[in-house]
């Protein structure tokens, strides 16, 4: 090992362990744990603490008060096992909230993910009205949510909506966007697609713009067209952005609750058909008082989610490539 | 000095014997604009008959927000004294609940009018404050005289439903039907031939019997002529696009702001029932209670008297009159302040006779929104037509049946 290369990581832990010994790293190490204290405080109240009691709650029957030996006692638990997982896989609301949500995620996260690609090389062809497109893009996913669902709420209107009447110039009948069974995932779909297409598209194109130009150059002289090189060499050095893009898309999907709840007007759409899992979680936890049940749905949602993560990040890790 | 502290003591003591002394309590609400004024109004009355009571009214959002404070309330063991709540939230806190009987003066209570007195498991721990009824609008110029019953209904039904523009699409519907709201489009009629959703004992699903049959089927046959949206009536009633629809009294401000925009005229009717049947009509609103939890006897009782004050005859017309909501005793319901109001203002009429003919209360069992939630699922089914009515009940009761056993 000469002057000035780093040393290999082994002999880096080995030091650090020999330092622990040192009291002024003792002394260091310690300052550091205090600085993340108050971080680790704010995180155990309102992330760990609420994480324990769900998974507690999801084996207990909750009320929200009972007497039990004369007394009054508020939040009374009882232990029941798996039952709350029985109810919740029999229970054919649940059943259709996890089935509705799956699909919905396998629809919208791939699809939002390509059209963003898309959106990305187009905006990185040095169009002329660059900035203006970026922004135009990027509006939808800074508006709140609210104001835009209550928007759509109009654009899908059946007799009054911008969409029919559109699709009426052309001929097609009326559709019941929001009335309709068939028609409610995709409505959903359609409406989030183009709240984060603009937001994921500027995260690709900020990774477009670092990506080496000589690769570029490089594939010009080998005669590669701009479809080959924007195949090979674009799309496979995207890939940590595309990766990140599309865990936090597909963790976000998983959790969609307020488009639903402003489009169908606090409603699970027709025949329940945009009953999705937060909203049968609210639902259960809110309007009917079913705390361990909620807490129990929370739990195959978290499952679902962490499952889906750790198989991201081991089988896509494995295909990111890094421009280093 | 000490003789002063002795008899600053013994008259402390003798205004709590006389009255309440300084005694405060809080009223959890959802009101605002007028029907605020109204309650405050209410509020200082009371508090200038008892100098020592304050009465706290604290505004709490809409019903959603209200029900999620209310349990976030009793898992802290503070709820407030006295609240407004639905019958579903009743039931599930029904424990923290003072029972009005032991501190509301008999007379009282017998004044309330019977169609209101509701028992939650044998007691009696709620009593009426904003109640409504399901009535019927209609529009005067298309319905000069509404229907009275379910056939006269049905007829007329056919012959407003048209297509206007002569596209083969219908565009102008006699009817509109909520299927999300059961009580709306379902419940009631249920009830109306004689049906219900459980036995009484509560251990048997009876709504796929011969009488649910019966409601099904004509709300089957109503669908045919009726514009099936879940949105309020009052937007197609405001786009022009209906003639009538059946919907809480306490939609009226919003109803008549529609029939303005549209330019027509708004009338007010009792709901068509079948011939053989009963005029009947589920209440809509909420009751007032007292949560024992957390409270002193003295913020017990003064909220009690106040609720009793509340109930006056002419409290509840003063609130009935600003609000639009129902006077809720018997003696204001025949008084003739109350008739002569009711002859000036047709709504009043409408609402107070729906109420004294035919007024009944929510299924009060524990799980009644789990099974409110699929009775919409199936009357959608029904609308849409995706299954007969029969084969649709079987598989509701099957619901049910399952809700009952878990």
């Amino acid at each position: 090992m000469g002057r000035g290369q780093a040393p290999p990581p082994r002999l880096i832990i080995m030091a650090n362990r020999r330092g622990l010994r040192n009291p002024r790293a003792l002394r260091e190490t310690g300052e550091a744990y205090l600085y993340l204290l108050p971080a680790f405080f704010i995180m155990s109240l309102f992330t760990f603490y609420p994480f324990i009691n769900a998974l507690l709650m999801s084996f207990q029957d909750v009320r929200v008060v009972a007497r039990v030996d004369g007394q009054l006692v508020p939040f009374h638990r009882t232990f029941v096992g798996l039952a709350n997982f029985q109810v919740l896989f029999n229970d054919r609301h649940f059943i259709q909230a996890l089935t509705q949500t799956s699909i919905y995620v396998v629809v919208s996260v791939p699809l939002t993910l390509v059209l963003a690609l898309l959106l990305a090389t187009a905006l990185n062809q040095g169009l002329r009205l660059r900035p203006f497109y970026r922004l135009a893009f990027f509006i939808p996913y800074i508006t709140p949510v609210v104001a835009l669902a209550m928007v759509w709420t109009w654009i899908y209107h059946d007799r009054v909506g911008l969409l029919n009447y559109l699709l009426g110039l052309v001929g097609i009948s009326r559709i019941r966007w929001l009335n309709d069974p068939s028609f409610a995932i995709p409505a959903i779909t359609v409406f989030n697609v183009l709240r984060f297409v603009g937001y994921q598209a500027l995260i690709l194109l900020a990774g477009m713009q670092n990506i080496d130009r000589t690769y570029y150059e490089a594939a010009r002289v080998d005669g590669a067209s701009p479809v080959r090189a924007w195949q090979h060499i674009t799309v496979p050095l995207l890939t940590p952005q595309l990766f990140f893009v599309f865990l936090i898309s597909l963790m976000g999907a998983y959790r969609i609750f307020d488009e639903v709840y402003i489009l169908f007007a606090g409603g699970a759409g027709p025949l329940g058909s945009a009953r999705t899992l937060v909203f049968y979680l609210v639902d259960q936890a809110f309007n009917n008082f079913r705390f361990g049940r909620a807490a129990a749905a929370s739990v195959v949602l978290f499952g679902i989610i962490f499952v889906l993560a750790l198989f991201q990040i081991t089988v896509t890790q494995r295909k990111v490539h890094y421009d280093q | 000095m000490r003789t002063w502290i002795v008899m600053s003591l013994v008259g402390l003591l003798a205004l709590g014997v006389a009255g309440f002394a300084d005694v405060e309590f809080s009223f959890w609400h959802i009101f605002t604009e007028e029907h605020a004024t109204a309650l405050q109004k209410l509020a200082d009355g009371f508090m200038d008959e008892n100098p020592g009571v304050k009465v706290d009214l604290v505004f709490q959002g809409g019903y959603g927000d209200l029900s999620r404070k209310l349990f976030a309330s009793l898992a802290a063991e503070a709820p407030p004294t006295l609240s407004l709540q639905y019958e579903n939230w009743t039931t599930q806190w029904l424990d923290a609940l003072v029972d009005l009987d032991q501190y509301i003066d008999s007379a009282v209570l017998d004044d309330v009018h019977p169609r209101f007195m509701q028992e939650f498991e044998g007691r009696l721990v709620t009593l009426p404050f904003n109640r409504s009824i399901i009535i019927m609008y209609h529009r005067k110029d298309l319905v000069p005289e509404p229907p009275t019953t379910w056939d006269e209904l049905l007829g007329l039904a056919s012959e407003l439903t048209q297509d206007t523009t002569g596209d083969g699409e219908v565009d102008f519907w006699a009817f509109h039907l909520r299927p999300r709201s059961p009580e709306e489009s379902y419940l009631t009629y249920l009830e109306q031939v004689g049906g219900s959703i459980l036995s009484e004992d509560w251990t048997t699903v009876t709504i796929n019997d011969a009488y649910g049959l019966e409601a099904a089927e004509f709300v089957t046959d109503l669908a045919q002529y009726s514009l099936v949206d879940p949105a309020f009536s009052s937007g197609p009633f405001g786009e022009g696009v209906i003639a009538m629809f059946i919907g809480t009294s306490a939609g009226m401000p919003f109803n008549q702001a529609a029939a303005d925009r549209a330019g027509v005229e708004l009338g007010f009717a009792t709901i068509p029932y079948p011939e053989h049947g009963k005029p009947a009509s589920q209440m809509m609103g909420t009751n007032v209670a007292i949560f024992e939890m957390g409270q002193t006897e003295a913020q017990i009782e003064a909220a009690a008297l106040f609720i009793e004050y509340l109930l006056r005859p002419e409290n509840t017309i003063f609130w009935a009159e600003t609000t639009g909501y129902l006077p809720v005793t018997t003696t204001a319901i025949e008084s003739e302040e109350w008739q002569a109001l009711s002859e000036e203002n047709p709504f009043f009429a409408a609402q107070t006779e729906q109420l004294v003919i035919g007024g009944y209360g929510q299924l009060l069992h524990p799980e009644y929104w789990d099974m409110r939630s699929v009775i919409t699922d199936y009357v959608e089914i029904l609308v849409i037509g995706d299954m007969g009515p029969q084969e649709a009940l079987d598989a509701l009761a099957d619901e049910l049946e399952w809700i009952l056993e878990r």
